[in-house]
């Protein structure tokens, strides 16, 4: 591997001192002179007509400025995938009918927040409630309550894919299982709850400072829902306190009532979600039920793959229409098999709508295929690593979805971790402690790097990037990629400064504000690396290809000799004999009638699917309490590619923060219900996993050089979090015989397993 | 500044007009106290209108849910006789606003009392101690998802614990955290781990209101909705006897995640040994009832035996005779076992 002189390194992140410090401004600690405080009303019911709304009790009330209803808007729906009409099927605020616990009813703003929460209590909504379904088996029985007109038997989006003939195929294998796996209801939980302030001026111009992870999306469905021209709409995401997909719907409510009373009060309005709030109305993670059928040969070899999964999408579509499509998709990944059938059907119940969650539909197939794939390789006596290093999709493969592998280092990782976990001693070791028992799981994964395609229609790239110059030397990097806390902003301005030859300290960026920045698609697909990153790329090789043309006219070389190190431009091998940066800017500059050097880069994948996988092996290791069932997680040895590391630092801590919450997922975080309410919408409730609880983490870099990512880079956000939770289910597996098809892993499970099998 | 007044302004002409206009004041009044008797004589005045508060913990989450709406609070904080630990031979003497920190941090109770500490220890997080006071751990209410429910994002659940004809939701519902002991209206549980070990320890309450003082042994404390206490009643101390030297000890709690969480269910055991064979034995169960459970038919078997493995499962089999769980709540009788058998051998 070619070494770098930033790319690679450990290096902080450029905003860690202000985070750390408490500098760092996110949207609540942002204030403007005249702010009014905004809050939402929220339905009471599953299933309601919205008969009336009475507002003027509350319009009374002293220190209220504005109170919006549906009514007030230009009742315009709108739908993160916006290319299919479909898919569009929310109001922002609601309009003649609810359709879950926590739909947004009408918002009022007041000088002060207690004002606020009083005229919410003064709204007189009168409901006429209608029979409501929670559950999607029922759901789709003739008779049951149609939650949209637009799709009968409550199905939101189905999708079927086909590859040679599974049917024909099991009749050859060996070994045939089908198993029913289901999921829970989880949630983002990110530390920073939903947020806007927006404000107008008086050429009717909006501004809105979000929580958000594409703001580009913001800027366009507002300007859908309000009725005017997106370009009048600024959108500025200041820090993020994470998303995981949960900010990544294009709207929410709460953007929107924010503009919406902004505009009725001729005031600023911010609007902070509560907890409550966060936990019982926010998008969640799809409940699915998969059921799939796995086909193998004696040896282990993988040769078709049959599944049907039923998602519990909730009352709107969100991101859900390509959650039901990734399901299929995702479960071709990190394995290769010839035949293959996927039949996903979401379906619309009663309950807060389902998104896009970290792995967008991984962790679920995943839990499913490698739960499967542990049993099937015990039945055939086979050593699951082994399995997966005989099935695993090698570079130049191409998955039964058709995910085009063009670099894969899945097999080093297997052999790296099954090395560093001492897998094939522990996974014999012999349990008969009857008090407890130690086991060992693996869990397998690879994921795209950015999709390729769109959600909306638009002629402009996934990414982009300007690069400004200042006649100081440094350089203004500008970019539309949303930083909410994984580290972009770091990232763009390494790649720029190790193209240029300058200290990163002398790359100046402004992300994630779309009256200054070029159009980015957001942070989710875990396409924001390879993305933008190569968009920085292109950009900071079109400086300095610009700055090379002058400084070769001086020294007479060619532009293909020179290099761009330590803050100097010269030809190669004679270094002594150099412009400075700054010198050859202001060259540049006077060659060019004082025009500044101003360059952009774009990036689109070349793949409608996405550029290039991921891959990760992951092994964990359990200690059971055979009497009380508790579970506790000891140790992950992690192997994972990603391409070219560009900061080890960044990476690990995704890969950490995907423990921790796949160790959730795993576990312990369960929204349960009441119908359609949610009934532990606190911290305390929903558990997740503490500090405390982290286990021990030992991870190895797999490092492959990718041809399509920058610097060799993949993705490593969402793809780490697919092997976590089934490598705990193998685990236990392997501790105590008890097989979990169903999520989270809780201790009642593991007594009640342990019981039926002493039957 | 010319905001700052507008806004204030308009606060309080909020403030007014509302108080005119609608039925019920919108803050509680809040008032502080600084002897007993001044507490005793604000909380008789109000007649059941007015709630005590010191920590906060439990009190404002309950506001905040609407589950509690008091007219007054009625702050004792103020009152500082009411914050020491005493610990002499004849045990200890624990103040109602005591600290759960300052139990934990006493190294007295660390090294006499171990069961103590255990039980301090292990409540909720370090910020929450630093708030919450022994008196409020014992008094706070039930953590049932269903009583707890917020109005603010969905409906609230006018359940039995409310009112006396409301409907028990927990019983069909999710009761994977309730009670497996005991027949009553609501099987929600006893959430505080001190009431357990300290009834594992014959704690008795000193209490004073507008009739009088009462002196009163902690399993008479709960009530399946609540506690006996009057409107007009403080808690002023705890009374510990000294456990004989030579006894065991021990406070085991299962949870979810091993910290922050309440007890799923929580042991408390202390054993006297005479001679190698037990001549006095309390173990108590927390989060399996309305109350703290004493496992008598468990203390019972051990009474004049050595402690064995076998006694030690035989203890824990006599623990859960009496249980009848509800429809998911099954396995805390397993986790019971396990707990009663590691507490007995510990």
């Amino acid at each position: 591997m070619k070494e770098y002189r930033l790319i690679g390194k450990r290096l902080p992140r450029i905003d860690a001192r202000d985070k750390v410090k408490g500098r760092a401004l996110y949207t609540d600690d942002i204030s403007m002179p005249g702010m009014l405080y905004g809050l939402i009303l929220r339905s009471p019911y599953a299933h309601a007509k919205i008969v009336k709304i009475d507002t003027s009790r509350a319009l009374k009330l002293p220190g209220v400025k504005a109170v919006v209803t549906g009514e007030d808007t230009a009742k315009v729906k709108f739908g993160v995938i916006s290319r299919s009409r479909k898919f569009i099927d929310e109001y922002p605020l609601a309009v003649d009918k609810v359709r879950f616990i926590g739909e947004e009813v009408a918002a009022v703003a007041a000088t002060d927040p207690d004002a606020a929460m009083e005229a919410l209590d003064l709204i007189e909504v009168e409901y006429q409630e209608l029979p409501a379904v929670f559950d999607p088996e029922e759901a789709q029985k003739p008779g049951a309550p149609q939650i949209h007109e637009h799709a009968p038997g409550n199905i939101s989006r189905e999708h079927h894919m086909k590859k040679g003939d599974p049917d024909r195929a099991f009749k050859e294998c060996d070994l045939v299982r089908e198993d029913t796996f289901t999921t829970q209801s989880a949630i983002h939980a990110y530390m920073e709850p939903r947020a806007a302030l927006a404000s107008w001026d008086l050429t009717d111009k909006l501004m809105v400072y979000t929580s958000t992870q594409t703001p580009y999306y913001v800027q366009q469905h507002l300007g859908r829902t309000l009725g005017m021209n997106p370009d009048n709409i600024r959108i500025i995401k200041p820090f993020v306190g994470g998303g995981f997909g949960g900010k990544s719907d294009g709207l929410s409510a709460v953007e929107f009532s924010a503009a919406l009373l902004s505009k009725h009060a001729g005031r600023p309005v911010k609007i902070v979600c509560s907890r409550d709030e966060e936990f019982t109305a926010a998008r969640r993670k799809h409940p699915a039920s998969i059921t799939m059928k796995t086909g193998v040969k004696k040896d282990g070899t993988i040769v078709a793959r049959q599944s049907r999964a039923i998602l519990d999408g909730g009352a709107y579509c969100s991101l859900g229409p390509l959650t039901t499509v990734l399901m299929g998709t995702f479960q071709t990944l990190p394995f290769r098999f010839e035949h293959f059938q996927y039949d996903g059907y979401r379906i619309y119940t009663n309950k807060p709508p389902c998104g896009a969650m970290r792995g967008h539909g991984g962790p679920q197939v995943h839990f499913a295929q490698d739960a499967q794939l542990d049993m099937i390789a015990e039945e055939l006596d086979l050593d699951p690593v082994e399995m997966a290093l005989k099935n695993g999709l090698k570079t130049g493969d191409e998955s039964a979805a058709g995910f085009k592998i063009v670099s894969s280092g899945f097999a080093e990782c297997l052999r790296k971790v099954s090395e560093a976990a001492d897998w094939q001693d522990k996974k014999r070791t012999e349990k008969n402690d009857p008090k407890k028992a130690y086991g060992i799981g693996l869990g397998c994964g690879g994921f795209p790097s950015g999709a390729g395609f769109y959600f909306n229609k638009t002629t402009s790239a996934h990414s982009s990037v300007i690069i400004k110059a200042g006649e100081g030397g440094g350089l203004s990097v500008l970019t539309g990629a949303s930083d909410i806390g994984q580290g972009s902003d770091s990232v763009v301005c390494q790649i720029v400064a190790e193209v240029l030859g300058l200290p990163i300290e002398d790359i100046h960026i402004t992300s994630a504000d779309t009256e200054i920045t070029p159009p980015d698609m957001g942070t989710y697909s875990s396409r924001v690396t390879v993305a933008a990153g190569n968009a920085a790329l292109n950009a900071a090789k079109a400086a300095r290809e610009a700055l090379f043309k002058v400084v070769a006219d001086k020294f007479e070389a060619s532009p293909d000799d020179l290099l761009a190190e330590e803050q100097k431009i010269f030809v190669k091998g004679s270094p002594e004999i150099y412009t400075s940066f700054v010198d050859a800017v202001n060259l540049y500059q006077k060659k060019n009638q004082g025009s500044p050097l101003v360059v952009k880069g774009s990036y689109n994948s070349p793949d409608p699917l996405s550029p290039t996988y991921s891959f990760g092996a992951y092994i964990c290791e359990v200690e059971v309490d055979l009497r009380t069932g508790e579970l506790t997680v000891l140790r992950y040895t992690v192997g994972h590619d990603c391409g070219q590391p560009l900061n080890p630092m960044s990476v690990e801590g995704q890969i950490e923060g995907c423990i921790s919450m796949g160790m959730g997922y795993a576990i312990s975080e369960d929204l349960r219900f009441d119908g359609g309410q949610t009934l532990n919408p606190s911290f305390l409730g929903y558990a997740m996993p503490t500090a405390n609880q982290m286990p021990k983490i030992e991870i190895t870099h797999v490092v492959t050089d990718d041809p399509h990512g920058p610097f060799g880079a993949k993705e490593t956000g969402e793809g780490s979090l697919d092997p976590v939770a089934p490598a705990i289910v193998n685990a236990v597996y392997n501790a105590t015989g008890v097989r979990i098809k169903d999520l989270p892993i809780t201790s009642g499970k593991i007594l009640q397993g342990l019981k039926d099998k002493d039957r | 500044m010319l905001n700052r007044s507008f806004e204030e302004n308009e606060i309080k002409k909020t403030l007014s007009w509302l108080s005119k206009h609608w039925d019920r004041p919108i803050h509680p009044e809040y008032h502080s106290a600084s002897t007993v008797d001044e507490a005793i004589s604000m909380l008789n005045s109000y007649e059941g209108k007015a709630k005590l508060f010191s920590g906060g913990i439990d009190v404002i989450s309950l506001m905040k849910n609407r589950v509690l709406l008091p007219d007054v609070l009625v702050n004792i904080k103020p009152i500082k006789r009411l914050k020491t630990i005493v610990v002499n031979s004849h045990g200890i003497a624990i103040g109602t606003l005591a600290l759960i920190n300052d139990l934990e941090r006493s190294g007295l109770i660390k090294d006499k009392y171990p069961i103590l500490f255990e039980t301090a220890h292990s409540i909720a997080s370090p910020h929450i101690r630093n708030m919450a006071t022994i008196g409020g751990n014992l008094c706070q209410d039930s953590r049932c998802w269903y009583y707890r429910r917020s109005p603010d994002t969905g409906i609230s659940y006018d359940c039995r614990r409310k009112r006396e004809e409301g409907k028990c939701y927990a019983r069909g519902g999710e009761n994977q955290y309730h009670a497996i002991m005991g027949e009553s209206g609501c099987v929600s549980v006893c959430p505080s781990d001190m009431a357990t070990t300290l009834l594992a320890m014959d704690a008795r309450i000193k209490t004073v209101s507008s009739s009088g003082r009462r002196l009163i042994p902690i399993d008479e404390l709960y009530t399946p909705f609540g506690n006996i206490l009057k409107h007009d009643e403080l808690i002023t101390r705890l009374e510990i006897p000294e456990i004989p030297f030579g006894s065991k000890q021990k406070f085991i709690k299962f949870r979810l995640r091993k910290t922050i969480d309440f007890a799923i269910v929580s042991v408390a055991a202390v054993i006297k040994i005479e001679g190698k064979v037990v001549s006095d034995a309390r173990i108590v169960l927390g989060g399996v009832a309305s109350k703290p459970y004493r496992a008598v038919k468990a203390e019972e078997c051990l009474l004049g035996e050595t402690i064995t493995e076998r006694s030690a499962a035989e203890a824990a089999e006599r623990a859960v005779v009496d249980a009848t769980p509800l429809s998911k709540n099954g396995y805390k009788v397993q986790i019971v076992k396990a707990l009663v058998r590691r507490a007995v051998m510990s």
